[in-house]
């Protein structure tokens, strides 16, 4: 069973995907306190039925923190607890109505379910939304069964059992459907596109570009090199200084490959880099990427000062910390802004954490570097 | 790895999910209603009513027919939509007698195949507009069933899961665009930056080989300006300088090919070069291995091999060494061996070069590998390990 989510290969629709989230458990919520009102004259223990609500609305609490971008990626406990707090809700409102229950499609329970259900499909894999909704409806179907009794419809005891079962059979069956065809797609994509190319064209946009891109032993080559000895091939009558300036071209020439030599990509990105066990040669295609686009982001958030950014790598054992901080002004708030990086990062990195402290925004990524993991 | 996925193939991706999904939400209704339908058929012993099960089949056949809508899907779509209609009449017909008299147009045996036509309204987003489906299929589930249950002497009842399943995919399809604007904002970036990661190792390693050039080139012609007495320079020493500063200028693309040119290209001509430098190499093994190698990769090894020659005349205090070559299947192996002073790599100066650029940097730019012992007293042996074309 493929235990990919399409939260896990593409999280900035993981972000898209969380308006809907908290805009299914306003609605399952309303939906189920309308029908606990309309149907109140089945009900007769209400401190149950409130007690079901707010089971109900628990479970709303933890799908909506557990699909946060700071969060990333939904984990199977919050699927589970939200599954089994709803179940709850369910297992409530039948014992609020047990006895005097005559209608089955007014119970809210597996509505509110239903509507939880179908949006675990953007963060869990397909094969476990439905058993989970298998299980669940197994749950409802059983209870409708047992209150079969009381129901006032003439039709086998079965029947009701299907009836209050469908409509998390069929949101479980939609919402793994929607999982598997999302993962499916994404896989597709990434085995025949793994370098896509970029959406905008990089010419008139240098936020990313590195402030030092060429190596200064080449500019020192082309301005000071090539010149001298063009000089010397028009005129090859050399005097002493000529000689004592060949050294001197020479020695600078050697020291500053030297310095490229010894310079990582991350020091011609950032200018203040503290990285003195050379860290960011072990960093991968994806972490590098990542990095690079992190500080972009910062260039171009005005609230940042860019010029004071400072990044430091340290590695210890078999992990490895890249921290990024710039200076944050007092009325200014990162987090909208960093919701889809700290989504992305948190796909990339084994945690990305982020904080605003002292006017200071530092963003901590950790990391396996490349010669102490296998394949991640 | 990509980082993210471009925001051009995420709403068709996800339009396509959506459908697979309905397809499969109205497929559940669907057999839902047929079960409950054939347990109550079943626990009252009639079988008057058995053309709500064609009717049922015929709903999940127009299902299908969106789903699969291939080359003519326009025509797919309309004969989907005129057999729901039908279906959903003759289920309507046929039902509503065998319900109680105070039942409504909103009974759920009825809401179920009302929903399964309206989220099969949502499959056609695939194709059209989603929102334009729904709507549509709205109308053929509700108004055959809401005229059907009036004229039958049964109340019309607003069917709210129908309507709630129709108000769910409007805003659902209608949303998805807005919220997809908003949080994939920063794709575009990140692609870039992604892109230019890649420019910017391409250009790491561009300059790497400018490195070895230079190493091997201008520094030379440097020094001999730098240790010739004033006067007139050399014709020869003036003629190469001016070689040197054309192979530099040259694009990088052609930096191998001028090298080649220069050098030979291959470990012939880097012997050739160590022997007349007064350095006594000796050649054995599989010399016609070398002609195996792709021209980039022969440049490769013929520079790395001049400058492993270069170092032992230069600093092995020695005047011979041996060149072996071995070769497999995939790869050919270039052993210089000499018998001088040796060194501990760990110790040499950092501003030494030679090995790191114009050796294992140029080894490794062709996907090969280097290996170097050494110990003071005990000479040198380097392995240059490069793969075949």
């Amino acid at each position: 069973m493929r235990n990919d989510t399409a939260q896990q290969l593409d999280p900035l629709g993981g972000l898209t995907a969380r308006p809907f989230v908290i805009g299914a458990v306003a609605v399952s919520l309303l939906v189920s306190v309308s029908m606990s009102i309309t149907s109140a004259s089945q009900v007769s223990t209400p401190l149950l039925e409130i007690a079901g609500l707010l089971a109900l609305a628990a479970a709303g609490v933890c799908f909506i923190r557990a699909s946060s971008p700071f969060r990333a990626p939904f984990p199977l406990r919050a699927h589970a607890t939200v599954c089994l707090l709803a179940l709850l809700a369910i297992l409530l409102n039948s014992l609020a109505q047990w006895g005097s229950n005559e209608v089955v499609r007014d119970d809210w329970g597996a509505v509110a379910l239903a509507i939880l259900t179908l949006m675990f499909g953007s963060y869990r894999p397909g094969w476990e939304i439905m058993v989970c909704a298998v299980v669940c409806s197994a749950v409802i179907g059983g209870l409708a069964v047992a209150q079969a009794h009381t129901f006032v419809a003439d039709v086998p005891a079965p029947v009701f059992g299907i009836l209050a079962a469908v409509p998390v059979l069929a949101a479980g069956a939609a919402a793994s459907t929607f999982s598997r065809s999302l993962v499916g797609s994404l896989l597709e994509w990434r085995s025949a596109h793994g370098r896509p190319e970029a959406s905008v064209s990089g010419d008139g946009d240098d936020a990313g570009r590195p402030d030092a891109a060429r190596a200064s032993h080449l500019v020192h080559l082309s301005e000071q090199v090539f010149p001298f000895l063009e000089g010397v091939v028009r005129d090859p009558q050399l005097t002493a200084a000529d000689g004592d300036r060949a050294r001197v071209l020479a020695r600078e020439l050697r020291m500053l490959m030297v310095i490229d030599a010894e310079r990582s990509w991350l020091m011609r990105l950032v200018r203040d880099v503290r990285d003195p066990q050379h860290v960011a040669d072990s960093m991968g295609e994806a972490e590098r990427g990542y990095v690079r686009a992190m500080v972009g982001h910062m260039r171009r958030d005005d609230g940042l000062t860019d010029e004071r950014m400072r990044l430091t790598l340290h590695a210890e054992g078999s992990h490895a910390t890249c921290t990024l901080s710039v200076p944050c002004a007092p009325e200014h708030n990162p987090r909208v802004q960093l919701a889809p990086y700290i989504a992305v990062g948190r796909s990339i990195f084994d945690s990305v954490d982020w904080r605003v402290e002292r006017g200071m925004l530092t963003l901590r990524l950790t990391f396996q570097p490349n010669e102490t993991r296998g394949n991640k | 790895m990509s980082l993210v996925f471009p925001n051009a193939l995420a709403a068709k991706t996800t339009n396509l999910a959506l459908a697979r999904g309905s397809f499969w939400f109205g497929t559940v209704c669907l057999a839902a209603v047929f079960v409950s339908l054939a347990l109550i058929q079943a626990d009252r012993g009639t079988a008057r009513a058995w053309l709500v099960f064609v009717a049922i089949a015929m709903i999940a056949v127009s299902g299908i027919l969106v789903a699969v809508a291939g080359e003519h899907r326009a025509w797919l779509v309309i004969a989907a939509a005129g057999i729901a209609l039908v279906a959903i009449t003759v289920y309507a017909s046929v039902l509503l007698p065998n319900l109680r008299s105070f039942d409504s147009s909103d009974s759920i045996l009825l809401s179920l195949p009302k929903v399964a036509i309206v989220v099969f309204g949502a499959v056609v987003g695939r194709y059209y507009s989603g929102l334009v489906g729904v709507a549509f299929a709205l109308a053929i589930a509700e108004l055959p069933v809401a005229y059907l249950s009036i004229a039958s002497g049964h109340a019309y009842g607003v069917d709210v899961p129908v309507l709630a399943c129709a108000a769910l995919l409007f805003l659902i399809i209608g949303l998805l665009r807005v919220s997809r604007k908003r949080t994939r904002a920063s794709e575009p970036l990140i692609a870039l930056a992604e892109q230019q990661d890649r420019d910017a190792t391409e250009l790491a390693r561009a300059e790497h080989l400018s490195s070895a050039l230079v190493h091997d080139t201008i520094l030379n012609e440097l020094a001999v300006v730098a240790t010739v007495a004033p006067g007139t320079l050399p014709d020869r020493a003036r003629a190469q300088i001016a070689r040197s500063l054309a192979m530099r200028r040259v694009d990088d693309e052609h930096v191998g090919e001028v090298a080649a040119d220069v050098l030979g290209g291959d470990v012939a001509a880097a012997v050739e070069e160590a022997r007349a430098l007064g350095l006594d190499v000796s050649v054995a093994g599989e010399v016609a291995a070398v002609e195996s190698l792709d021209a980039r990769t022969s440049v490769a090894l013929g520079l790395a091999v001049l400058q492993c020659l270069t170092n032992v005349a230069a600093h092995a205090r020695t005047d011979s060494a041996e060149l072996t070559i071995v070769s497999t299947d995939d790869a050919v192996c270039v052993m210089v061996v000499d018998f001088g002073v040796g060194f501990v790599e760990a110790e040499l100066h950092s501003d030494r070069l030679g090995l790191r650029h114009s050796v294992r940097g140029r080894i490794a730019d062709v996907g090969g590998s280097v290996q170097v012992w050494s110990a003071p007293g005990a000479g040198t042996a380097v392995s240059l390990m490069v793969p075949r074309s």
